[in-house]
């Protein structure tokens, strides 16, 4: 479960009255996924890289955020357990994709590196891109990239994932075939999962949008 | 495996800070001019010599012995013993930065008692430093520039209409520059010889060189890029004579013209050529400056470089050729010209470049 | 952490160098009294030849090597693999590659003799070649050239820090043809990231002392050239005029870097208000500039070769296209000696630019953490400041001769310092953030996705960076020297002492031995990994 209260998000030298994004209370229960919809430029991605940990020198915000009970807010990004999906660049160009996945794998598993890999392999094999182990992430299609992105993140073993326009760069076509892949993925493993999007049919679960005073209420 | 790894990199961590082992004890710094490959393997020669005497020899080459000079003014060489003559040993006596050893050395009572070594470029040498070797100014030339072993002045000009672009000299303040300078003054007036021994405010300056700037102004447009820019020091020009860019080239080592062609330096068919009047006769030196931290070996190097065996082998045309210092192996030098009195090279050097600067 | 070790570096490296060499300038100045400095003025102002020859190469090479650089560029797009042609040429010590292309091109040089072997026109080398020994015309061509490869390697960075093709692309699908595109669009963002490199090229042309003691005029000298032949004569008013001289430098330098400064904007609104040519036909932008590679690449090899082949000459005079004999008698008889000041070279240069390159990562994360980037210049200053009185600042303030090898380290790593920072600096800046966030979503601490991260990512240019101090060092002639007290001779020292009596034949030697290092180091940065990664930041 994550939840965050009492968040505000403003930019640094705006004014201290018109924050840019409000956000009284929003839990995300364990295997729910709940989608924050609003125009582009609201803050929905910052709220995202807030929650994640990333240090905004640009932006002031305050708020506690939470998962499972446990307070979250001072923790530094590496601690927080929480997975992210970015709109680009989910794969370190500079490893494969085995790397890749044993890179993701490295921080936290507490398996032998031995079964840490035949995981990885198996996991990617059932996505039928077994083949694509030593590729280099630039040689993956779009698609291809999508999937192993995810899986990384997954190998990951995060406790809620945050996706932040994950589909948007892909096209029309694959792009249904994706996310339907990638929520069916996080269903499965009953992960609490917060999205942020402007595209409609990207949105899931419960939808929050951003009201005229720039705030979110969870119903 | 991981041993051999080890090893390496033990290797490496040798290699690496060897440098910074400190200094040995018993080492002698020389410093000298580290440009003619000749000296240098007389110095190699020396060092091994010196070994057997348990004296560390480390020869020092720069580029210039100036660099020593400002080093040891400003009071931060480590030199023992250098190699210098001319102004540099003007700027070093005038900073009283040298000792006086002239009376520690055993060999001063051998040396050739011809040798005019008292006055270095006119500057009283006041037991600062010891004669090494003898330079004599002469002029390197392919065969058919001169027809004469002595020239004049009229037949310098001369050869510059045969040959135009093709004569040249370093340009003053370079010391071979600001000689070939004096060895035309001398060349111009033969007569007024005793004069130059004269400081160069108690004469008339201006008098006695106006014959000279006129005869440069005249040479000049004749000259190599029409006078309008020169070789930087004597060893540039003997590179553009024995590529033929120029037909002549200066030099204070009376052997050169033997040496250089022997060792590949220059063509042969190069003729050795003095100024009539007479080859400018300087010595050089060593000397121990005040700051040495080894004095005393370094008064033994000075002994060993003053010996026969050591003077005989810089002599020798086919190794340095480097005219010996000693009474005993005198050798038919050039009919000499004494240097002028140290006032002149600023003087000359100043007028030269006031007018074709 | 981080901070704390910047603020160190730039004391240690910087304020601590610049300010002995400064206070040195100071109070050697002071002693002169007004009356000194202004009779040294006088006689300045009695030569505005030499300012002004200073200005012509300084404003001269930085910038044609630049617009050839720009020219030469496109290529790269195509074909990355390209630029390891530049390895030999960038490992080539500057004095080295004068004497090459004295050897190549002046009018005793190579490629007359080969004319005068197909024509007979010339049984002495010519007079009137448009290249003599001695001109500020062959001098700015040398550093012309001798620029390109640098700024060809610093382009190359950027190249990738950008989506160079994309933009092209929509240029074109404007209506503008290749080459418009890539004068108008990429090149003004280029310039813009050039800045920083162009300083130092410009700050070299300056400064530089020991090619125009070679190639340059010396009737007509530049400042440098001639401060520093003041510099080593001893009358009082000489060494006011070197002192002067030296302030006089330092001016000239501010200035330009100021100009530098401006450049980019200047390019841009130029560019701007040029009319646009429409264009009929579409104008390739490749042909040309593949041959100027070829080109560059033939010329870094003939410079190669033509010091080997005077090394190996026993004697070889002009007309002679090739010695009558070859032989390995020097090599022989020098082999024995060169081991000791190889391996100082070498321990050196491995560590002042690992200490330098290190320094220079810590600053510009520094700078990535506060999120500003003031007053780069200074940490440029040491460049600028003339080799004389910085050194001997350094003597008189931080003293003692012991340990001399560890002084000329520091002194070394002085140099490497600032050289690492600039080709160092568009790609760390330019790093995407973003990954070092990703890698800590994975559960790793922020310092080791720092390790594990961007050190691989940059791996290129932190290994061009590398490359290129290693190759500083190895040329430092002064601070060896001075402060190694002859207990340390090095490569260098022995080439430019060999060098100063003027026989190419071992003054070629050594300049082999002394390119050998950095272009082992040069092609192994090159050829270490497949390609850079910087390009998907």
């Amino acid at each position: 479960m994550l939840s965050m209260r009492n968040v505000t998000i403003y930019s640094r030298g705006a004014d201290p009255e018109a924050p840019l994004l409000r956000i009284p209370a929003l839990t995300v229960q364990a295997g729910e996924v709940v989608t924050l919809m609003g125009p582009s430029g609201v803050g929905k991605s910052t709220l995202l890289r807030w929650l994640l940990g990333e240090p905004l020198p640009n932006f002031h915000i305050s708020g506690q955020v939470c998962l499972h009970d446990v307070d979250l807010t001072c923790l530094p990004i590496g601690q927080r357990q929480l997975g992210m999906m970015f709109q680009q660049g989910g794969l370190f160009p500079h490893l494969t994709v085995a790397e890749n996945c044993m890179f993701a794998q490295g921080a936290r598993s507490q398996q032998p590196r031995l079964q840490q890999q035949q995981q990885a392999l198996t996991q990617l094999r059932a996505l039928g891109l077994g083949d694509k182990w030593h590729a280099y992430p630039e040689s993956l299609s779009g698609g291809q990239y999508a999937r192993i992105a995810l899986l990384c993140t997954l190998l990951a073993e995060p406790q809620a994932m945050l996706l932040d326009e994950p589909f948007s760069a892909l096209d029309a076509a694959l792009r249904q075939e994706v996310r339907s892949w990638t929520f069916t993925q996080l269903e499965e493993k009953h992960m609490p999962t917060l999205l942020v999007t402007h595209d409609k049919a990207d949105a899931r679960g419960r939808i929050l949008t951003v009201n005229g005073h720039r705030e979110v209420v969870d119903a | 495996m991981r041993r051999f790894i080890r090893l390496r990199l033990l290797a490496l961590a040798v290699l690496l800070t060897a440098p910074y082992a400190s200094a040995q004890a018993g080492q002698v710094h020389f410093y000298g001019w580290g440009g003619s490959p000749q000296v240098s393997t007389y110095m190699r020669w020396v060092q091994q010599e010196l070994r057997a005497e348990g004296i560390q020899l480390r020869h020092n080459k720069v580029a210039d012995i100036a660099e020593v000079v400002k080093q040891i003014t400003a009071g931060h060489s480590n030199a023992d013993l250098i190699w210098i003559n001319g102004e540099n040993f003007h700027a070093l006596k005038a900073a009283g930065a040298l000792q006086n050893i002239v009376d520690d050395i055993a060999a001063v009572a051998a040396l050739n008692p011809q040798l005019q070594w008292q006055h270095d470029f006119g500057e009283p040498v006041t037991g600062l430093e010891v004669p090494w070797g003898v330079g004599q100014f002469n002029l390197l030339a392919r065969a058919p520039v001169f027809s004469e072993e002595s020239i004049t002045a009229a037949d310098l000009l001369q050869a510059a209409q045969r040959f135009p672009g093709r004569l040249s000299y370093p340009k003053p303040p370079d010391f071979h520059g600001t000689t070939f300078l004096k060895s035309l003054l001398l060349a111009l007036q033969p007569e007024q010889a005793q004069v130059f021994q004269q400081p160069v405010q108690q004469v008339n300056a201006a008098a006695l060189t106006a014959p000279l700037w006129r005869f440069l102004t005249e040479l000049h447009p004749h000259l190599w890029q029409q006078g309008r820019s020169f070789p930087a020091s004597a060893g540039e020009q003997v590179n553009y004579l024995a590529q033929g860019q120029l037909v002549m080239a200066v030099s204070f080592n009376p052997n050169d013209y033997k040496t250089l062609v022997r060792t590949g330096r220059l063509p042969t068919g190069i003729q050795r050529h003095r100024f009539r009047g007479g080859a400018i006769t300087n010595t050089h030196y060593l000397a121990i400056p005040k700051g040495a931290k080894n004095p005393e070996m370094a008064k033994q190097v000075i002994e060993f470089l003053l010996s026969e065996r050591a003077q005989l082998r810089k002599a020798d045309p086919n190794r340095w050729g480097d005219p010996s210092v000693l009474a005993e192996a005198a050798e038919p030098l050039l009919p000499a010209a004494q240097e002028f009195h140290a006032s002149w090279q600023r003087y000359l050097e100043q007028q030269w470049s006031a007018r074709f600067q | 952490m981080v901070r704390a070790l910047s603020v160190v570096f730039q004391l240690l490296l910087i304020a601590l160098p610049v300010v002995a060499g400064v206070l040195y300038l100071v109070w050697q100045t002071a002693r002169l009294g007004v009356e000194g400095v202004g009779q040294a003025m006088f006689v300045l102002a009695a030569m505005p030849s030499v300012l002004l020859n200073s200005l012509v190469l300084a404003v001269a090479a930085p910038l044609v090597a630049c617009y050839l650089a720009l020219w030469m560029a496109p290529s790269l797009l195509r074909r990355p693999r390209i630029q390891q042609v530049l390895a030999p040429l960038l490992a080539v010590p500057h004095v080295a590659f004068a004497v090459g292309m004295l050897l190549l091109f002046s009018p005793s040089g190579w490629l007359l003799r080969v004319f005068e072997q197909l024509t007979g026109w010339w049984p002495l080398p010519p007079q009137g070649w448009p290249l003599p020994e001695k001109s500020l015309f062959s001098l700015t061509l040398v550093l012309v050239l001798k620029e390109l490869p640098f700024l060809l390697l610093m382009i190359a960075a950027q190249l990738k820090q950008l989506p160079s093709q994309a933009w092209l692309v929509q240029a074109q699908s404007y209506g503008y043809s290749q080459q418009q595109a890539w004068w108008r669009v990429l090149v003004p963002e280029l310039l813009q990231r050039l800045t920083l490199p162009m300083a130092a090229v410009v700050i070299y042309s300056v400064s530089v002392v020991d090619i125009p003691l070679l190639l340059g005029n010396n009737l007509q000298p530049v400042l440098a050239q001639q401060v520093f032949a003041w510099s080593f004569q001893f009358a009082p008013e000489q060494q006011a005029n070197a002192l002067v001289g030296a302030w006089l430098l330092l001016a000239v330098s501010g200035l330009l870097l100021l100009l530098n400064r401006r450049h980019a904007r200047c390019y841009a609104f130029c560019v701007r208000n040029k009319p646009l040519r429409p264009s009929t036909k579409a104008q390739k932008l490749r042909p040309v500039p593949r041959f100027a590679w070829y080109a560059l690449a033939g010329l870094a090899v003939a410079v190669v070769l033509v010091l080997l082949v005077q090394s190996l000459a026993t004697q070889w005079f002009y007309p002679a296209l090739w010695p009558s004999q070859l032989s390995v008698s020097l090599w022989q008889q020098e082999w024995p000696f060169i081991l000791a000041p190889a391996q100082a070279s070498l321990s050196f240069a491995l560590l002042s630019a690992l200490f330098g390159t290190v320094a220079a990562v810590v600053v510009l994360e520094q700078q990535c953490q506060r999120g500003k980037q003031q007053r780069q210049w200074l940490l440029l200053v040491a460049l600028f400041m003339p080799q004389v009185p910085l050194v001997l600042g350094w003597q008189l303030l931080l003293g003692s001769t012991q340990g001399p090898a560890l002084w000329v380290l520091w002194a070394h790593t002085v140099y490497t310092f600032p050289y690492a920072y600039l080709v160092l600096h568009g790609a760390y800046m330019g790093f995407n953030r973003h990954w070092l966030v990703k890698a800590q979503s994975l559960g790793y601490s922020a310092r080791q996705a720092w390790w594990r991260v961007l050190l691989p990512m940059l791996k290129q240019p932190l290994l061009a960076a590398y490359a290129v101090a290693f190759a500083v060092s190895i040329a430092q002639y002064v601070p060896t020297q001075w402060l190694g007290q002859g207990q340390v001779s090095s490569l260098t020292t022995e080439a430019v002492s060999v060098a100063s009596g003027g026989d190419w034949r071992i003054g070629s030697l050594y300049a082999l031995l002394q390119m050998l290092l950095p272009l082992l180091v040069f092609l192994g940065a090159g050829g270490l990994k497949r390609k850079s990664y910087a390009e998907h930041a």
